[in-house]
């Protein structure tokens, strides 16, 4: 696809990404992904209360030190144990949310009614490869994200802008690792691929159409700025207001991921079903009326 | 065999649900946990109150402090003191403890500080309580220990109760050492400072045969802490607080010694400047000595130029050239001081009036003059480069050229209205009015001195001149301007918002005269 096409298709399939919003469509899986996410961030919060005392707070105390147990300190390290949470719980339960959403996506684009149910028990059914997609595509990630500090750390105090220069990069170059993974699950899923095979093919498509690939991806994350910098600037948060508010700050978070989520697996999905079945090379086969017709 | 179980997304949620809380279940709570985290909160949002008061003071209202007062009283009665603390002790105690103690003090103060005629015997009573209780509950902290006798201290002290202070003072001498650890590389300021203020506590009473024999005690103890901590930096501590010892009892020549044997034990880069410079400073005020004391001064000025310390080596060697007469050297010597030290104003400032005293001194006013100039632009909101232009005005006078004097105080009354309008809000502020009020009065210019004086009282009610500046503006109005009215309503200003001000009783025999 040339550029003009390449837009498009992304303005297309953001625009039936916006129908299945309308309809609710794949909502359900992302709702208990970000119910469990609340409840984790619930459970750290309130680490020194029972029952969370005797078993949050030594976890959190074996990942961030003794330092992290002390009020206010434990709200300036929320974003942090519960971005280490929440990196467990995306691979675990992320990862089988994401191929319901997925299968629940793509029953809807081909004019399916899959029910939620229906997506966890497909997701289920494929759940070790996508774990594996998942983890794979995490490790990467948070492998690139740490390569500033570890190569340019040097330069956060001596030479501040351009060390967030180079972390602007980084970032540009995380999105980029997520937008070749992208497909992955939608092939797991949809095509029956086996992991490898899963990887191949999604990083052949996304290079094939980088713009509107690397676009799924990194519009929507967009939308995670605001919290993203309020959640940075915690420590003002905590002193200027009370350091509950970082608690606020993370639940917004939490909704604003669910919906950028929503987004990019549905345009993906979408973008997926209309490039694989264009090349006529991948056919969907697991949806229930296609089963029914005989598949294709 | 997983998908079974997990046939629908209403299970999954459920089983979530339940294994978040059997996880949570499995333990029995950590009492101690859930305390300290709700002693840290309530220490926070106190903390968090002082803050607040000490960022914008417009908000420290009565209400505000009160409440202050209420939460360190609440952490107080929620948090009493511990029954034993030992190594033992889970950390979590230990730091509720802390906090609690913390409150103690922080309350302790608070009452002394707010303390009025009426509540003075409840309020110091309470402190003394509050810091006796820290003293003996929490002595498992040094910190704290030390902190709450040494508030005691000065409680008494404040309260008259001499006797008891320092008898705070001998316990805690008593009961802790100068250092902090066991190897004597912290040393405690706090305790090492003690035997010196006790003593000067008798001296300050004029109690002169207890303060000689103090005195002695405490150059004893220095000397021993300084031979049992021999080779660290508590025992050169020590023996720094035996030369300000001897210094306090103007023992020069004891002082000198202790000086040297702390230059030659333990000198090095970081301490030598300050050792040199005390020396040279008793060399040459105390002891009459000044070619030992130029020399120290030469030192310091060869060997650290490039510090502040050399800096002040460097002034104090030009003020002696200057008092043998060697200007040009002199004047030299402070260029070079400014050249280097441009940046700090208080250090170029101080140079630049030596410079100019310099020309003056030598008569060669028009160079004084232009040297007092530049000190009062470049160095606006400083002490001499305040003091410039009205001091330019002096030597015009003290030369009799009149006509040029008058000019003087034109331009000091320009160069003090633009410190006020650019430096609004800081001390200079406060500093050029009260210049420019100088400058008024000697213009003869009585309105606009009045109208400053009032102004100014009424910028900074709480200033110490505030009451003084509201009369003298009254006497202003009343002899020179003829404005009785005006100066009544600045009398009445004066009895009503200052009432405890010595000059009340002259305003109230001023208005009634008035009133006749």
């Amino acid at each position: 696809m040339d550029l003009v096409q390449q837009f498009n298709a992304l303005i297309w399939s953001w625009s039936e990404t916006l129908s299945a919003l309308r309809r609710r469509v794949a909502l359900a899986p992302l709702l208990i992904y970000a119910a469990a996410q609340l409840a984790v961030l619930a459970m750290i919060t309130f680490f020194a209360y029972p029952p969370f005392a005797s078993t949050v707070a030594p976890l959190i105390r074996w990942r961030l030190g003794e330092a992290a147990l002390h009020y206010p300190t434990c709200f300036l390290a929320l974003r942090a144990s519960f971005g280490q949470a929440d990196v467990v719980l995306s691979v675990f339960l992320g990862a089988a949310a994401t191929a319901a959403a997925v299968w629940l996506f793509a029953s809807y684009y081909t004019g399916g009614d899959g029910k939620a149910a229906e997506g966890w028990r497909e997701a289920f059914r494929r759940y070790v490869p996508v774990v594996i997609a998942v983890l794979l595509t995490t490790v990467l990630a948070q492998l690139v994200s740490r390569i500033p500090t570890a190569f340019w750390g040097h330069l956060a105090d001596a030479r501040p802008t351009r060390f967030r220069l180079i972390r602007m990069l980084a970032i540009a170059a995380v999105l980029a690792v997520q937008a070749l993974f992208i497909y992955v699950i939608p092939y797991i899923m949809l095509a029956r691929r086996r992991i490898g095979g899963a990887i191949g093919g999604s990083v052949a498509l996304a290079l094939k159409n980088p713009v509107t690939t690397y676009l799924i991806v990194a519009v929507p994350t967009a939308l995670e700025l605001l919290p993203a910098w309020l959640a940075r600037n915690g420590t003002t948060i905590a002193y200027r207001f009370a350091p509950e508010g970082l608690t606020v700050v993370l639940v917004v978070w939490v909704v604003v991921i669910l919906y950028t989520t929503f987004f990019t697996l549905g345009a993906a999905t979408r973008f997926f079903l209309y490039a694989t079945q264009n090349e006529g090379s991948v056919g969907w086969s697991a949806h229930p009326s296609r089963v029914k017709n005989g598949g294709e | 065999m997983l998908s079974r179980h997990f046939t629908s997304a209403r299970r999954l949620t459920v089983m979530l649900i339940l294994a978040a809380f059997a996880m949570g279940l499995t333990g029995c709570g950590n009492a101690e946990l859930t305390e300290r985290y709700r002693a840290e909160r309530m220490a926070w949002q106190v903390r968090t109150l002082e803050r607040a008061m000490s960022e914008n003071a417009e908000i420290a209202t009565d209400e505000m402090i009160a409440r202050v007062m209420d939460g360190h009283r609440e952490i107080i009665d929620r948090f009493p003191p511990p029954e034993t603390i030992d190594e033992t002790t889970l950390p979590e105690i230990v730091d509720v403890a802390k906090i609690s103690a913390a409150s103690r003090l922080a309350l302790a103060s608070m009452l002394v500080a707010r303390a009025t005629p009426e509540t003075a015997e409840a309020s110091v009573g309470e402190s003394i309580e509050l810091l006796e209780s820290v003293r003996d509950r929490y002595s498992f902290d040094r910190n704290l220990a030390i902190d709450a006798g040494l508030r005691l201290a000065s409680v008494r002290e404040l309260t008259g109760d001499f006797s008891g202070a320092i008898d705070e003072m001998g316990d805690l001498l008593d009961r802790w050492g100068p250092a902090m650890d066991a190897e004597g590389d912290a040393p405690d300021v706090r305790i090492l400072r003690l035997p010196l203020r006790r003593a000067t506590s008798y001296a300050v009473r004029g109690m002169s045969d207890q303060a000689v024999r103090v005195f002695g005690e405490a150059s004893e103890t220095y000397a021993t802490w300084s031979e049992t901590w021999s080779g660290t930096r508590t025992g050169e501590a020590a023996l720094r607080m035996n030369a300000d010892t001897y210094s306090a009892q103007a023992r020069w020549a004891d002082a000198v010694a202790v000086y040297r044997k702390l230059d030659e034990t333990y000198g090095n880069d970081d301490n030598r400047p300050s050792i040199w410079l005390s020396l040279a400073e008793i060399h040459g005020s105390r002891l009459g000595d000044r070619a030992t004391s130029r020399s120290y001064y030469e030192r310091v000025s060869e060997s650290y130029g490039e510090t502040t310390a050399g800096a002040t080596a460097d002034v104090a060697l030009a003020l002696m050239d200057i008092s043998d007469g060697r200007h040009e050297a002199a004047r030299e010597r402070l260029s070079m001081v400014v050249e280097r030290f441009g940046d700090e104003e208080a250090i170029a400032a101080t140079a630049k009036q030596h410079r100019a005293a310099s020309y003056e001194l030598e008569g060669r006013w028009d160079s004084a003059v232009a040297e007092y100039s530049a000190l009062a632009a470049e160095f606006p909101t400083t002490m001499y480069g305040l003091a410039a232009p009205l001091r330019i005005v002096d030597m015009y006078g003290e030369i009799g050229e009149t006509e040029a004097g008058v000019t003087a105080l034109d331009d000091a009354a320009q160069v003090y209205a633009r410190v006020i309008r650019d430096y609004g809000g800081t001390p200079a502020e406060m500093a050029a009015r009260n210049y420019m009020i100088e400058t008024r009065l000697r213009q003869e210019s009585w309105g606009d001195a009045a109208a400053l004086l009032s102004e100014t009282a009424a910028q900074f009610p709480d200033a110490q001149a505030a009451a003084g500046m509201l009369l003298q503006a009254a006497d202003i109005y009343r002899e020179e301007l003829d404005r009785p009215e005006l100066a009544r309503e600045l009398l009445q200003a004066v009895v009503e918002r200052y009432p405890e001000h010595d000059g009340v009783d002259r305003a109230r025999e001023i208005l009634d005269s008035m009133t006749e």
